[in-house]
């Protein structure tokens, strides 16, 4: 052998899934649903994307190479933040909304907390949380529309004043109602959530043990017959296909996820059946289970197997 | 219980696997006096000598070491000091082969005289060693206060590239058997069972047929687990046997398990009734640059230049990497040198497809690492811990459990060295216990400050290899035989050509 020697410690093999390829994923399965509000919104939707992606994009590279670190900024993990933070938001918002939306989340929400992987929060449930409290007035949060300036009420409206009626089960599972852009379409989030399981890039602990106690929460606040309709409104199940599932935020250890999945569907359950702030009551539990998550993770510490007592 | 892992994809070697040869002998021999990673034994022999296959060539000094013995007919040429293939300082003895067919194997033993000290002085006559990891010497796993209840003859393979288990197995069924029988009788366990993986469904139907030849089909106990790495672990069997773990640094026998390695019991067999000491191993020798992929009987000693010349490897490869061991717990060799010793089964020649040197980025907190690691370590903490150079909490993160089957660097996303910071932390934790073995914080000793620096600059840039091209060939072999004369004593000689790497 004429040639080079390597020489590495072991194990010389590591798996194919790294964290591009995790980020990489993630975005492809936010294609779908983004495709679906194309249908369902318009073009207009496009030009949201772009803003909200390039925005986020740009100034991950910008802070990054101030931050003087080489390579770390490509990962894609800023293109899913910019794409989740507009999709979050209505069709309605004007055009500087998304990049305003992605400017909070990778700046404020991840690097002054120290950058990837060091974030507290989902930087995209606090940057859609901060804007809906700085411009009530804009209607983010209860009331979202079809075009500018439109107001039409999404389905959590009425379904907050008892009126199932209204609207029709089968047009929010393909997207036709007015709600935040990416999260209407109930048919692409849920495949592309079984997808993700399926690859492994998501856990499936997490959004089932959500499920489960959001069912029961709406069950005991509204009966069963609100159970369909208010699993389908208001950003539900985008949050536990995308954000709730969220490796940096969530707990390390299964226990830990699970209790996290099933105090997220508590707190969803309790803020979206009592209407608190609206559609973005959703988000808000996603911030504060992203709160609880540290404390689970010393909670369900695993114990080392043969490991001898400490004195 | 669960079983935690990783699934690794079972690689293929060729069709000539089902058996196995026997490599054409080389020139020399550089038998290192440390087998595998014991401390140095005794060398009972000086240059010159006239050396049978089965001469004795050193001797346990105390507590430390083993019975070597010589692979070949020859004359012993020359000693030499160097690291051998497990990483380990040791004198080499250079035996330079000739063509002779004298054995002075140990005496055999009668079925009648088998009896539970004689074989556990045959067990430690023969010098054999582990061929999986903690790759101990044998017969220390028999020195015992209690009894044994179960006896787990170790047949699962869950490394990619090994198939040495697997085709001894298939092989020589009734050798390994045997074998295991023996040892048996020499822990005097109530029960023995067989482990297999769900992978081997051929070789469990050769040793199921065999066992209905014998008609013992419903006798011996077979227990197959899922093909999930690292289950091989002689901790881990026993833990999944028992539902009892192994406390650190003890073995099996606490808790009245031992686990014996198939391949052992094949040598054990001929130890018994051939007398033939541990001088060969079997050993799969595969990877994509190697043309001849087999399983082989190699000689303790024999150059790894030898073992490329005769099965054959593919030169026109640019990025290369020799493993002695599986690919998973390996020590990649800095030059092809070095020497096979008794430690492990497999050889690996692989080009630069089959390993990756990826560069570490930032952990995203993704918790693989704690839900995949079968000890239950949390790894991400340790990594934590690693950075603020806190030993401490590493200690109470329980490093010192690590088995070092590297799951939780090969599952880790971001390409994290965490398998190597664990192992780290173990080394160091365990070597201040060591030096103040009396003081309860032993870890809070200061001072050291400059060597621990460097210590982490090493594991992080040197250790994590991806920049680090070794010159190989004739160059560092030449380096090699200067570095072993600085050290040289007054009685040991370099002789011509003895130490040769062509």
């Amino acid at each position: 052998m004429n040639n080079k020697l390597f020489v590495s410690s072991t194990p010389h093999i590591t798996s194919t899934v790294s964290t591009m390829y995790m980020m990489i994923v993630m975005a492809l399965a936010l294609v779908p649903t983004s495709v679906f509000a194309v249908v369902n919104f318009g073009i207009r939707v496009v030009y949201l994307i772009l803003i909200g992606v390039g925005t986020s994009y740009a100034l991950e590279k910008v802070l990054n190479l101030l931050k003087d670190k080489n390579g770390q900024w490509l990962d894609f993990s800023s293109v899913v933040t910019g794409l989740m933070v507009t999709l979050v938001m209505p069709v309605s918002v004007p055009l500087w909304m998304p990049a305003l939306g992605s400017a909070i989340a990778i700046f404020v929400f991840k690097f002054c907390f120290g950058g990837l992987s060091k974030n507290v929060f989902n930087p995209t449930a606090a940057a859609r949380v901060i804007l809906s409290v700085m411009f009530s007035g804009l209607n983010l949060s209860l009331f979202t529309g079809t075009a500018i300036g439109e107001n039409v009420a999404s389905p959590l409206h009425y379904f907050a004043m008892g009126d199932y009626a209204t609207i029709n089960l089968r047009s929010m599972f393909f997207g036709s109602v007015p709600g935040a852009m990416g999260t209407v379409a109930i048919i692409t989030i849920l495949a592309c959530g079984i997808i993700l399981m399926f690859l492994k890039i998501t856990d499936f602990v997490v959004p089932v043990g959500a499920v489960v106690t959001f069912v029961a929460s709406v069950w005991i606040f509204k009966g069963a017959v609100g159970i369909i309709p208010y699993l389908f409104a208001g950003s539900f199940l985008f949050a536990c296909v995308f954000m709730i599932t969220d490796p940096v935020t969530s707990p390390n250890t299964v226990w830990g996820r699970l209790v996290y999945g099933l105090l997220f569907g508590i707190f969803a359950g309790l803020f979206m059946t009592k209407n608190v702030m609206g559609e973005t009551g959703v988000f808000v539990a996603v911030l504060i289970v992203n709160l609880i998550a540290p404390l689970l993770d010393k909670i369900f510490m695993p114990r080392p197997l043969g490991l001898k007592e400490v004195k | 219980m669960e079983i935690r892992g990783i699934r690794l994809k079972k690689h293929k070697i060729s069709k000539l696997a089902k058996g196995f040869f026997v490599l054409r002998k080389s020139e020399n021999y550089v038998v290192p006096l440390s087998v595998g990673v014991s401390e140095q034994s005794e060398r009972v022999v000086s240059v010159g000598d006239k050396v049978n296959e089965g001469t004795l060539l050193a001797k346990p000094k105390g507590k430390y070491g083993n019975f070597v013995y010589s692979p070949c007919c020859g004359s012993v040429v020359g000693i030499v000091r160097k690291l051998n293939i497990n990483g380990i300082i040791c004198d080499h003895v250079i035996i330079k082969q000739e063509n002779r067919e004298d054995k002075s194997y140990l005496p055999t033993m009668d079925a009648s005289e088998f009896s539970a000290e004689k074989l556990l002085k045959r067990l430690y006559e023969s010098g054999m060693v582990d061929n999986f990891p903690p790759y101990e010497v044998t017969y220390k796993k028999y020195l015992l206060n209690s009894s044994i209840k179960q006896l787990i003859i170790n047949c699962t393979e869950t490394d990619p590239y090994e198939y040495a288990t697997s085709a001894i197995v298939q092989t020589y069924t009734s050798e390994m058997f045997e074998g295991a029988l023996l040892f048996k009788t020499l822990c005097n366990a109530e029960n023995i069972i067989f482990v297999f993986t769900n992978k081997q469904a051929k070789t469990i139907k050769l040793f199921k047929e065999y066992l209905k030849k014998r008609g013992l089909k419903n006798k011996v106990k077979i227990k197959i687990y899922p093909h999930i790495y690292p289950l091989s672990y002689s901790r881990l069997l026993a833990y999944y046997q028992t539902g009892k773990m192994v406390k650190e640094n003890s073995r099996t026998a606490e808790i009245k398990v031992i686990v014996e390695g198939a391949i052992n019991c094949y040598d054990f067999f001929h130890a018994v009734y051939n007398g033939k000491p541990a001088i060969e191993r079997a050993v799969t020798i595969s990877g994509n640059n190697c043309l001849r992929k087999a399983n082989y009987f190699v000689k303790n000693g024999t150059p790894i230049n030898h073992i490329m010349e005769v099965v054959g490897f593919n030169s026109n490869s640019y990025e290369n990497m020799l493993i002695f061991g599986g690919i998973m717990t390996g020590v990649a060799q800095e030059t092809p040198s070095a020497s096979i010793t008794l430690a492990a089964n497999s050889l690996l020649l692989c080009d630069s497809s089959e390993f990756g040197l990826e560069k570490e980025s930032e952990c995203i907190n993704c918790g693989k690492c704690v839900q995949h690691c079968p000890v239950r370590i949390h790894v991400k903490n340790v990594d934590d811990a690693f950075t603020e150079r806190d030993f401490m909490q590493a200690k109470k993160l329980g490093v010192s459990t690590c088995l070092n089957c590297g799951v939780c660097s090969f599952v880790c996303p971001a390409k994290r060295k965490l398998a190597q910071k664990v192992q780290y932390m173990k080394n160091f934790t365990e070597n201040r216990r060591a030096k103040n073995p009396d003081s309860s914080d032993y870890l809070l000793v200061e001072g050291e400050d400059t060597t621990m620096q460097q210590d982490f600059d090493t594991i992080l840039d040197v250790k994590g290899g991806y920049e680090n091209v070794k010159e190989t060939n004739e160059q560092s072999a030449a380096l090699e035989v200067i570095e072993s004369l600085k050290e040289k004593k007054p009685d040991s000689i370099i002789s011509e050509g003895g130490d040769k790497n062509e």
